[in-house]
């Protein structure tokens, strides 16, 4: 009788859990092991899940990256203005060496035409190592098998992820260029922006732009290598905007030159490469001061990602590569006015609660 | 190494059951004993290996002195050995749990300023302290005999009960370990052992995890609570702590008896009893029992012998409670607790006013349980305030419901909660509620159910059914899907 | 002193501490037998032993009295 008993126990367990495992497979709702199933949409809510997921097995021939200032592009609009099929790869304060890290594992799997990728002064300004050892999801991104069992034993993705997924495709509205976008839930007014902005009191004195962290130069020659080694990838750089206020703490805790110096170096190292093509707003009045298009000082609304992506396929902001020191210097000026004559006080009169003791 | 992870049951276990019986098959009995040691000072050492050197210390220290018991027999008296054996022992668990807690106390009183050490607490050392003072002082007794070294590492060691208790008594499991019979792998033993272990895991992983995640949400958000709520996760509460600490001891239990083992009972259904006394005759029972006979009893006849009967006999119950308090965790909090024990044990052993068993008793020990709970689960005295005066001081703001709210991230309301919030958004609350009236009804059947050990006594007798065996196989399956879960992003986290 | 005689005495203390005069202990018979056979009557059972035979127990004595038959054997021990 316990015999019996043990055979019935341990059959009817392994079916339970050869089920889960099947069923997790089957829908594979962070798609670790192949795409969308033909009657699904691709559904990408949880970035830190399903990137490397959708680089693996996705159908694509472009790469969008960035940090979350990116997350709020349409993939289509990439796709209709370059005539590409695009997927985004996305880290939320990401280094630059995460999203490296992602494009390498794109490059192991598709060919790819074009990278578009929002250059966050904070990414390259971190170390050159990636962070994703330490997330406790890193079985998702390592290629081991053996850890696979934390996604297929699971009761999220049971009753979470594949019922969300099976909502969306339908049931709701799903619209699949929206990949991981998050603008939807958040208040865009000068208003809300200014509750998140506590402007220093005082100026620290300003650092010699020769004070630059070379981390900065570690991560510039990172990306270097990586568009050497790829001739057959056009690579789309492009500064996007802060608003001014993201500058104007620059300039108050004396970093400014230093955010100059980093894109100097960056442009003047990147820029001559032939399947390279940078793109230059941070010095765009109408998108960098209207703080009605800010959440706070850094995040803006998704018709700022739409106007930048009009901008880049009119090639309206390109730095041209004559007389790029020239230019250059010229664009850097610009920026540099920009902030240093912006009347920061006028707007903090109107918020007095804006201001730290 | 937690019982309730993949790697412990799917790797961990096997590998030892598999050796543990292989190398008993060949009868390489020494080398069993060895294997099973290295194997649980593995699982101890494995989320930080420098906690294996204060468990050697801890054993090294206590078997030298049991030696010297025995070699000094005639020229020294116990009583010394036993006040340097317990001491020893009670200075090792003073400085590791209550030296943080010492000097921040001697700071406030004194207006010093000595600096914190901030000393993690190793784990399981409450438990193995305890198991092996016990020893001590029953060598000093002279009833027990001085064990091999082999014996006395693998009886301290042994994983089940290493980190958690049961509090085990070496004259229950080494007797054990020495009986040719227990080496041979005996199928219905196995059995009970499996059936234990999912039947705790499933108490653990399913029902106590869900409970606490609204415990933890109320008492995050504490400044917010009102009556109801305070009540709320008071008893929430209770049920959280009985699930998740009667669920690991009978995993103890389970994993004891697939070696063939028996482990001493923790918990006999303490939310049954009808008096205080009778709650901490089935709570944490080997805690009890240890107090009682270390403790309690010999401070008693003591005080009789010595005719200060009536003194000795409120102040021992108290003090013992006061003692387990001050064991359960260096704060304050823990010292009120047991001091609230005591009180509710001198009540219970009043000559007046007896009451026959009732539903009147059962329910004032079930109010006093959850009361106690109240305290235990407060962090600090402040907290501890804010949560009496909310629960006695009525007021009502309808944060219930927010608590309740927090249900959404069990998984398995995932769906019901979504479609709802689609339907009808201003039905949450109501579904939130009717939810967790789900799931304390859920609690109480299985609470006035039968307990583990008599749900395996009954089946012995009946005889194993297929449905029982997909029961068991559906709880075990159901938890190991609970082991892991993704956590849901706050969408933004930058 | 033989068993018997050192039973008949046992059974008078348990009648009394228990207050209970039909109460007749046997080798087997353990607290869990007897209504009301807490630590605090054990206490009192033990110290009342010792008054009735004139003798002390040792710590260990108490700890290791398992049944009524142990505590019979340690008093019979005792009164050798």
């Amino acid at each position: 009788m316990n015999r019996k008993f043990i055979k019935h126990l341990i059959l009817i367990s392994i079916s339970c859990l050869l089920l889960a495992s099947l069923l997790v497979i089957l829908f594979d709702p962070f798609y670790m092991y192949h795409k969308p199933l033909p009657f699904l949409k691709a559904v990408l809510e949880e970035r830190d899940y399903e990137v490397m997921g959708t680089l693996r097995n996705f159908e694509y021939d472009s790469v969008i990256l960035g940090t979350s200032v990116a997350e709020n592009y349409n993939n289509h609009w990439f796709d209709e203005a370059f005539q590409v099929t695009s997927v985004k790869a996305m880290r939320a304060s990401g280094r630059n060496s995460d999203l490296l890290f992602y494009l390498e594992e794109a490059y192991r799997h598709q060919e790819i035409s074009h990278v578009f990728y929002s250059i966050d002064l904070f990414s390259i300004f971190q170390p050159t190592t990636h962070t994703f050892e330490e997330e406790d999801y890193y079985y998702l991104i390592n290629n081991t098998p053996f850890d696979d069992f934390k996604y297929l034993w699971n009761k999220d993705i049971l009753l979470k992820k594949i019922p969300l997924q099976l909502a969306y495709s339908f049931f709701l509205d799903y619209d699949e260029g929206e990949s991981y976008n998050w603008y939807q839930e958040k208040t865009f007014s000068r208003e809300a922006m200014m509750t998140h902005y506590f402007p220093l009191s005082s100026f620290a004195p300003m650092q010699e732009a020769s004070e630059i962290d070379p981390v900065v130069m570690e991560n510039i020659l990172a990306l270097k290598d990586m568009i050497l080694e790829h001739p057959e990838t056009e690579f789309q750089l492009f500064f996007p905007p802060s608003s001014i206020l993201w500058w104007d703490n620059e300039y108050r805790s004396g970093t400014l030159e230093i955010k100059l110096e980093a894109i100097r170096l960056f442009v003047t190292e990147l820029a001559p490469l032939n399947n390279v093509s940078i793109y230059y707003y941070q010095n765009e009045d109408s998108l960098m001061k209207n703080l009605d298009l800010y959440m706070d000082s850094v995040h803006f609304n998704q018709t700022v990602n739409k106007t930048l992506v009009e901008k880049i396929k009119e090639k309206q902001g390109l730095i041209k590569k004559e007389l790029l020191d020239e230019t250059l210097t010229d664009l850097l000026n610009s920026t540099r006015e920009m902030v240093t004559n912006y009347a920061t006080k006028e707007i903090l009169q109107d918020y007095p609660t804006a201001v730290t003791p | 190494m937690l019982f309730n992870s993949q790697i412990f049951i799917f790797l961990f276990l096997p590998i030892c059951l598999l050796g543990w019986y292989f190398l008993n098959h060949l009868h390489f009995r020494k080398s069993a004993m060895i294997f099973l040691t290295g194997m649980s000072l593995f699982f101890y050492g494995f989320y930080n290996p420098s906690y294996l050197i204060l468990i050697l210390g801890s054993i090294g220290f206590n078997y030298v002195l049991s030696f010297l018991i025995l070699k000094t027999k005639k020229t020294i008296s116990s009583n010394i050995w036993m006040t340097l054996g317990v001491s020893g022992n009670l200075l090792f668990l003073g400085y590791y749990k209550y030296f943080d807690f010492f000097i921040e106390n001697t700071n406030f009183i004194f207006k010093t300023d000595f600096a914190l050490q901030h000393i993690i607490l190793p784990l399981g050392i409450s438990f193995f302290t305890l198991q092996q003072v016990s020893y001590i002082i029953d060598r000093c007794w002279e009833t027990a005999p001085h064990y091999t070294l082999v014996d006395y590492m693998a009886f301290v060691t042994f994983f089940p009960q290493l980190i958690a208790g049961p509090i085990v008594l070496h004259s229950e499991l080494i007797p054990q370990f020495q009986m040719e019979e227990k080496r041979k792998f005996q199928l219905s033993s196995f059995v009970d052992g499996c059936i234990y272990f999912s039947l705790g895991l499933g108490k653990k992983v399913l029902i106590a995890d869900v409970f606490a995640i609204l415990v933890n949400e109320g008492f995050e958000k504490i400044y917010y609570i009102d009556t109801p709520a305070a009540w709320l996760m008071a008893l929430c509460y209770l049920i959280e702590l009985y699930f998740d600490f009667s669920g690991y001891c009978d995993m103890a239990v389970g994993l004891g008896k697939m070696f063939g083992f028996d482990l001493p009972q923790n918990f006999k259904s303490p939310l049954k009893a009808h008096s205080v006394q009778d709650f901490w005759q089935r709570w944490h029972f080997t805690l009890t029992r240890f107090l009682t006979t270390y403790l309690y009893t010999p401070l008693t006849i003591m005080g009789i012998r010595k005719n200060k009967r009536k003194l000795f006999t409120y102040l021992t119950p108290m003090l013992v409670f006061l003692i387990s308090g001050f064991w359960h965790g260096a704060s304050w909090t823990f010292v009120i607790w047991g001091a609230f024990q005591g009180l509710g044990i001198l009540w219970s052993q009043r000559k007046k006013w007896k009451l026959k068993k009732s539903g009147i008793t059962w329910f004032g020990t079930f109010v006093f349980a959850i009361i106690s709970n109240a305290i235990f689960r407060s962090e600090t005295i402040d907290n501890m305030l804010r949560m009496l005066k909310a629960m006695f001081v009525p007021h009502v703001t309808g944060f219930s419901f927010e608590l309740a709210s927090s249900l959404s991230e069990v998984p398995e309301f995932y769906m019901i909660t979504r479609v709802m919030e689609i339907l009808n958004p201003n039905l949450m609350d109501f579904l939130y509620l009717l939810l967790l009236s789900c799931l304390l009804l859920i609690s109480a059947l299985i609470l006035k159910g039968k307990n583990a050990a008599e749900i395996l006594s009954y089946r012995q007798d009946k005889g194993y059914t297929f449905l029982f065996a997909a029961q068991i196989a559906v709880i075990f399956s159901w938890s190991v899907l609970s082991l892991n879960q993704v956590s849901t992003f706050l969408y933004f986290n930058f | 002193m033989t068993r018997d005689e050192i039973f008949k005495g046992l059974n008078e203390v348990f009648q009394d501490v228990f207050d209970d005069s039909t109460l007749e202990v046997e080798e087997e018979t353990t607290a869990n037998d007897v209504d009301g056979w807490d630590s605090f009557a054990h206490i009192t059972l033990i110290v009342s032993v010792e008054k009735k035979f004139g003798v002390k127990f040792s710590m260990g004595q108490v700890s290791s009295m398992k049944n009524v038959g142990t505590m019979a054997s340690i008093l019979l021990e005792k009164l050798a």
